[in-house]
């Protein structure tokens, strides 16, 4: 590796260095709290694993570039300057072993938000060019293609014509005016496509006009999981860009983590300015309509349900109680895991984990903590609201040969719908 | 006649019947031996419950191990393949009683076949809709032949 990228990745390090991060550096008791808290630690207990470790390269440039002690240290020849090895070695501390999930800033003490730091570290990786293959990967595709699984717009208008022709309902396509914009991500395009005529569905009960942008209608943004606020403002930008061409009053985010937290509570700061729509996750938008009046459930599941939450909707999104009310209107037996809503335990494939291949052993391991928190419930099925959960969820449930069946709370929505005027099709 | 209300009116043993020869449509979008395999000895054995759980936990495990990955680059035959394991899986599926898992498989196959589609980045002949209905009623025609002696 040259010094070059070594330096490139110091000097993103220092343009990292703001005040919310000084304060948090200068106030930090080393407490080591956030370790219990985070679920790579508890499953791998390595000092290394430590969240608050994790933003060390950070912590070095903050103490000598912007303290007196630090600088006298560098003047004394005794700091450690970063080298190469560094950023190798902190490579799979900030991508492997952590998944962004944000339960070490709810845990700290002294109120510093650590995943914020070390989703800065990840800016000075990446400058430095010690990011995972496959975030690289996603990346480029994000930004070349539209979309970090290479998905095209005629796959998605391959899937909506399936839509229309299983379920004989409408997906509208570039409606100027619409109410919503639906986002979506490519995991549930090639995943889980039946989402898009489960929310069809719903809408057309509910009697709201809503569209997809043939531009924009990737959700999904490899910027803030690879940790590039360039790469990140870019995507958000597509979709900004797409949304006032349609005029549209509301854009949706779908049952994708971490594409809400990039487009509601990052994007007008990636941006540099303030949306003319509301952003809303996709729960948030049929809660409202379930309120309102315009949606309603009828047959309710009488197996045990517990609800998994995505830490970007619930812990870094708020939107936790929205699910609960929406899974007892077509629940009747619904428990809550231990930890369930803000301190819930992550999946372990947030944060671009699941799209680092290196990490597949990390992650599996990282399903141990939600293992144990699904045997106190012993639950029928589980319900989520990620495609990138549901998947994970699937393989660490198959790991350890537990039998249970992950739901999309959308699709079950759907399925237990009171249709005035049900579509012709034969699909649900 | 409506194809879902129709699966889900069969009797258990003909729902893996015909459930079989759906996903055998669209077998060939498939190059997983799991898979194959799997659909081979349902259509020759008619396994038993405990054989199903087996069977079941080999197409789910190929469905886990085909499907797309958060991240990766899109591989449509690849998740082609993956919803034919889907398919199988949930033909497998404990439950036969609420016409549930056959319909889910039929609608697998046709995500199969679109994913297939999306592959090659052409429209195809191959209307897998279509081709469930023709399944259906050479099923049924077969059942009321044999029903009435008339082989």
């Amino acid at each position: 590796m040259s010094s070059l990228n070594v330096e490139r990745g110091i000097n993103s390090l220092k343009e990292q260095i703001d005040a919310p991060t000084a304060a948090f550096f200068s106030s930090c008791v080393h407490c080591g709290l956030c370790a219990d808290a985070c679920l790579f630690y508890t499953e791998n207990p390595q000092p290394e694993n430590t969240p608050i470790y994790k933003t060390e390269l950070l912590r070095r440039v903050w103490e000598q570039e912007y303290t007196l002690k630090g600088k006298l240290k560098s003047w004394l020849g005794m700091s450690k300057t970063i080298v190469d090895a560094d950023f190798e070695a902190w490579e799979t501390r900030v991508y492997d072993n952590c998944s962004l999930c944000g339960r070490c800033s709810m845990i700290c003490p002294v109120g510093n938000d650590i995943t914020y730091m070390i989703r800065k570290t990840r800016e000075g990786m990446v400058a430095s060019g010690h990011a995972p293959e496959g975030l690289v990967g996603a990346s480029t595709r994000a930004v070349k293609i539209g979309s970090p699984m290479g998905v095209r717009l005629p796959a998605l208008q391959a899937q909506i014509k399936h839509v229309k022709k299983d379920y004989g309902l409408d997906v509208p396509l570039d409606l100027v005016g619409a109410e919503y914009m639906l986002m979506l991500s490519s995991m549930e395009i090639m995943n889980f496509p039946e989402v898009i005529g489960a929310l069809a569905k719903i809408f057309r009960q509910a009697n709201v006009t809503w569209t997809i942008s043939s531009e924009a209608f990737e959700a999904t943004n490899s910027g803030i999981q690879i940790g590039s606020s360039d790469i990140a403002a870019e995507l958000v930008g597509r979709i900004v860009t797409a949304a006032e061409k349609l005029k549209v009053k509301t854009v949706i985010s779908p049952e994708c983590g971490h594409a809400y937290t990039a487009l509601r509570w990052d994007g007008p700061n990636l941006v540099g300015k303030a949306f003319s729509f509301k952003v809303k996750h996709v729960l948030e938008v049929l809660y409202q309509l379930q309120q309102e009046g315009k949606i309603a459930f009828e047959g309710k599941e009488q197996e045990r349900l517990t609800y998994h939450d995505p830490c970007q909707i619930a812990r870094r999104g708020g939107v936790i109680e929205e699910p609960r009310v929406l899974i007892n209107a077509i629940a009747d037996n619904f428990v809550e895991m231990p930890n369930a809503g803000k301190m819930n335990w992550c999946c372990g494939a947030g944060g671009g984990v699941s799209a680092n291949e290196r990490a597949e052993e990390v992650k599996i391991n990282a399903f141990k903590k939600k293992k144990s928190q699904l045997e106190v419930v012993n639950p029928d099925a589980l319900v989520s609201a990620c495609a990138n959960c549901r998947i994970q969820l699937e393989e660490g449930l198959e790991e350890f040969n537990m039998e249970l069946p992950v739901l999309s709370l959308t699709e079950m929505l759907a399925d237990h719908l009171i249709e005035d005027n049900p579509a012709t099709g034969e699909a649900p | 006649m409506n194809l879902k209300n129709t699966l889900k009116a069969l009797p258990a043993e003909q729902q893996q019947e015909l459930g079989t020869l759906i996903i055998e449509h669209v077998l060939e979008l498939s190059d997983d031996s799991r898979v194959k395999s799997a659909i081979a000895a349902i259509k020759r054995d008619n396994p038993s419950k405990n054989e199903s759980v087996v069977l079941r936990a080999l197409v789910k495990k190929a469905a886990l191990d085909s499907h797309a990955r958060c991240g990766s680059d899109s591989e449509w035959s690849e998740q082609a393949a993956h919803f034919v394991a889907l398919a199988a899986s949930s033909l497998l599926a404990g439950d036969k009683e609420s016409g549930t898992a056959i319909w889910q498989a039929a609608m697998s196959c046709r995500m199969a076949r679109t994913c297939k589609q999306i592959d090659t980045e052409q429209e195809s002949d191959k209307d897998e809709a279509i081709a469930q209905y023709r399944i259906l009623n050479s099923f049924l025609k077969e059942q009321i032949d044999e029903g009435t002696g008339n082989e």
